[in-house]
């Protein structure tokens, strides 16, 4: 037992990457991501999203997971995401707004003026909202369905918590 | 109200992963220092420790060695401590610029315990062929030299043709003479025997009747002979004068073929120059374009700025210049190291470093400057800004120390020169793979040596060549460089190439004369004397002959009109028969 209660912190750290276990929580994890996946590893947005990842309440696992999946496939999406950002570009709005954020400090750090940053930005705010909804969705559809099989065979059934 | 249980366990993952970047960042920028350098280099490169200060943006390397390419047990460079200082608003823009570098303790060529090859060692199968002079300098004087030493050599008195005639004619006159003679005794002899064949006719005709008529015809084949015979030393007179004639003319074919066998072209000074300065400073050269060639690759961006696809493009916005990611606006030098066993020592200052030349806006440049041993002033301009890359190098040895050296070869001919210092100004340019430049250099105050191998003491008197380099009290020349970086060709001129070649153009071509005129000497030795023999053979003989031939073609007429007289009238004839009869 004084062996369990020395773990008890790492025990603690380890609930940090399944703690989270609702639906919503899971598809923000997962649309977070996925965006961190897509971005450029040199980029500083991938920082600013992984922090963003690590400080709301998601499930940090599934997040991470998810990132890293990804990234193994973000080589192959490069030149969807160099398209998008040659015609993103292309529209003076975005162009000068670019310009003018790549004036203050850090901002060089994002890489913005790539066009493959830019697109792989552009790409992952298209996606996220949609890979929310899907996955928060999906995930409470399976839910019920969970809920309703464990009902049939009168099993104690554990409810997903809400946030 | 702040929720801990929440909170807390986020803070404690961002705070260590924190805490692992600072910590790994050092030995990541090692590792990452130690690869990129190893893969430029294509030799083992080690770095004891890297510090990085983010609170006083600075970066402290120490014992940073990097093996020699070519040499596993040799150092490129070596150094004890770097220390950066580096620009925090350039960082915040992504730009990584050292305001001031210090690099202290560095040392070059170095030797090292174990190898620094690197275990894949494929990189130096890869590795372009080094920078090599490859001209035979001084081909053509050693052609000179061993041209020289053949015809002082050569014994050109076998293939005389007045040597040859005289054998031919030694062999040829005293056959035709003793020929000549056989057929004089043979007509004696024959005279003698018809002599006596008429006296016995005369004496009793009616017995010799018979015998007459071949007498007569004897007599008619005799006349015959001797009438030849003086055909045939009429001939042979003439033969005599013709070979008198050939004699002659072999003579003066002898005197041009000797002339022509031992002429031998003047030494070029300019090709003596090469043979005696040109292995010296090629190597030299070559030391100095090899380290040029060294510094290329690590001024030069390997990264590639053309867009693609993957890497996508990178936008330029109006107003912000395209500087480069990494410049290193200053970086002082200051180091050490031993020539000839002697220290010396050097500081120096690079200026505006960087591995995207194009996008900054001055070029690289380098000055050094070096006390002790070598005393030199070197500056260096590397610009890479335009299509091709430009390298500008300005280097003075004011006064550097220099040993005795032997230049040239001593199995041919070498020159000592004694010790002294030397001047040396250089300016190369390198533009793109085009080399081109002057070395000047000059050593007052020596003494030249020419030395050579006894066998061409035999021949060529030192002295003479001695005193043809007695007035040379300084050398000095120049290296004219051309050609590619990696096929460089270098021309040496120097005031030591002429006046030795002057001394020994003179002494090699008073020996050739010398030799060309007891050639001709001894063919008109020959001639003469074979000339004399066949002369006093020809009178001697020619007597001896005349004298077996005197009987004449009167002779034979009076001996015929004897021998019919000799016979009596028919009258007297049948006198002499009945006489007979009874």
């Amino acid at each position: 037992m004084l062996v369990l209660r020395y773990l008890q912190p790492l025990r603690n750290f380890l609930r940090v990457f399944s703690a989270e276990r609702s639906p919503r929580q899971i598809a923000g994890a997962v649309a977070l991501g996925l965006s961190v996946g897509l971005l450029p590893k040199g980029s500083l947005l991938v920082a600013v999203v992984t922090c963003v990842l690590f400080s709301l309440r998601v499930n940090l696992g599934i997040g991470l997971l998810v990132a890293f999946c990804v990234s193994w496939l973000s080589p192959y999406l490069a030149p969807l995401s160099h398209g998008i950002g040659v015609r993103l570009f292309e529209i003076p709005t975005v162009y000068h707004t670019v310009q003018d954020l790549y004036d203050w400090p850090l901002v060089p750090w994002t890489s913005l003026n790539n066009t493959v940053v830019l697109g792989s930005v552009c790409l992952a705010i298209l996606l996220f909202f949609p890979a929310f909804h899907l996955t928060e969705s999906a995930l409470s559809r399976l839910q019920s369905l969970a809920r309703n099989w464990r009902a049939k065979r009168r099993e104690p059934v554990t409810e997903w918590r809400n946030v | 109200m702040i929720r801990w249980k929440y909170v807390v366990p986020r803070l404690g993952l961002l705070t260590t992963i924190a805490l692992a970047v600072w910590f790994c960042m050092d030995w990541a920028l090692k590792i990452t220092l130690i690869q990129a350098g190893q893969l430029a280099l294509g030799s083992r490169l080690t770095v004891d420790s890297l510090d990085t200060r983010l609170t006083r943006a600075d970066l402290v390397l120490e014992g940073v060695v990097a093996a020699h390419p070519d040499a596993p047990f040799r150092n490129l460079f070596e150094f004890d401590r770097a220390v950066f200082d580096l620009d925090v608003s350039a960082a915040l823009r992504k730009k990584l610029v050292v305001h001031r570098g210090l690099i202290e303790g560095l040392r070059f060529d170095t030797a090292r315990g174990d190898s620094g090859q690197l275990e894949a060692s494929h990189n130096a199968d890869e590795r372009s062929p080094t920078v090599s002079v490859t001209q035979n300098f001084g081909e053509r004087s050693e052609a000179w030299f061993n041209d020289s030493l053949d015809k002082l050599r050569i014994d050109v008195s076998r293939d005389l043709q007045t040597v040859k005639l005289a054998n031919e004619f030694k062999e040829r006159w005293p056959r035709s003479y003793h020929e000549m003679t056989a057929r004089a005794k043979q007509i004696e002899r024959q005279g003698r025997q018809l002599r006596d064949q008429l006296k016995a006719i005369a004496d009793d005709p009616l017995v010799n009747l018979n015998q007459v008529q071949p007498a007569l015809g004897a007599i008619e084949s005799l006349r015959g002979n001797i009438t030849t015979t003086h055909k045939d030393l009429v001939s042979l007179e003439l033969q005599v004068q013709k070979d008198r004639r050939d004699l002659k003319a072999a003579q003066e074919h002898d005197f041009r073929y000797v002339k022509q066998r031992l002429h031998i072209e003047a030494l070029d000074a300019d090709s003596l120059t090469e043979y005696l300065l040109g292995s010296v400073w090629s190597e030299r050269v070559d030391s100095a374009l090899h380290w040029i060639e060294q510094s290329r690759p690590a001024t030069v961006s390997k990264i590639a700025e053309s867009p693609s696809p993957v890497h996508g493009f990178d936008i330029l916005f109006p107003g912000f210049s395209a500087s480069a990611d990494v410049v290193v606006r200053e970086l002082k030098l200051a180091g050490s190291g031993t020539v000839d066993g002697s220290p010396y020592g050097f500081t120096g200052t690079i200026r505006d470093l960087t591995h995207q030349p194009k996008r900054h806006p001055r070029p690289a440049t380098i000055e050094i400057e070096s006390n002790g041993a070598i005393q030199m002033i070197a500056t260096g301009t590397l610009d890479r800004r335009g299509e091709h890359p430009v390298d500008r190098y300005v280097v003075q040895l004011p006064s550097i120390g220099q040993n005795g050296q032997l230049l040239g070869s001593p199995e041919k001919l070498a020159v000592y020169v004694t010790p002294g210092r030397t001047t040396v100004n250089a300016e190369v340019v390198v533009k793109g793979e085009q080399l081109s430049g002057t070395i000047r250099f000059r050593q007052p105050d020596l003494r030249l040596e020419p030395r050579f191998p006894d066998e061409y003491t035999r021949f060529v008197s030192p002295e003479s060549i001695q005193s043809a380099v007695a007035d040379v009290q300084q050398l000095e020349g120049h290296v004219e460089l051309s050609g590619t970086l990696r096929k460089p060709q270098i021309k040496v001129y120097s005031n030591l190439g002429p006046q030795l070649a002057a001394g020994l153009n003179r002494a090699v071509q008073r020996e050739i004369a010398v030799r060309q005129q007891q050639f001709v000497n001894v063919a008109n030795q020959k001639v003469e004397r074979e000339l004399g023999d066949l002369q006093r053979q020809l009178t001697t003989e020619h007597g001896n002959i005349l004298n077996s031939l005197e009987i004449g073609g009167s002779d034979l007429d009076r001996i015929k009109r004897q021998l019919i007289a000799g016979l009596g009238s028919p009258d007297d004839l049948i006198r002499r028969g009945r006489n007979l009869f009874k």
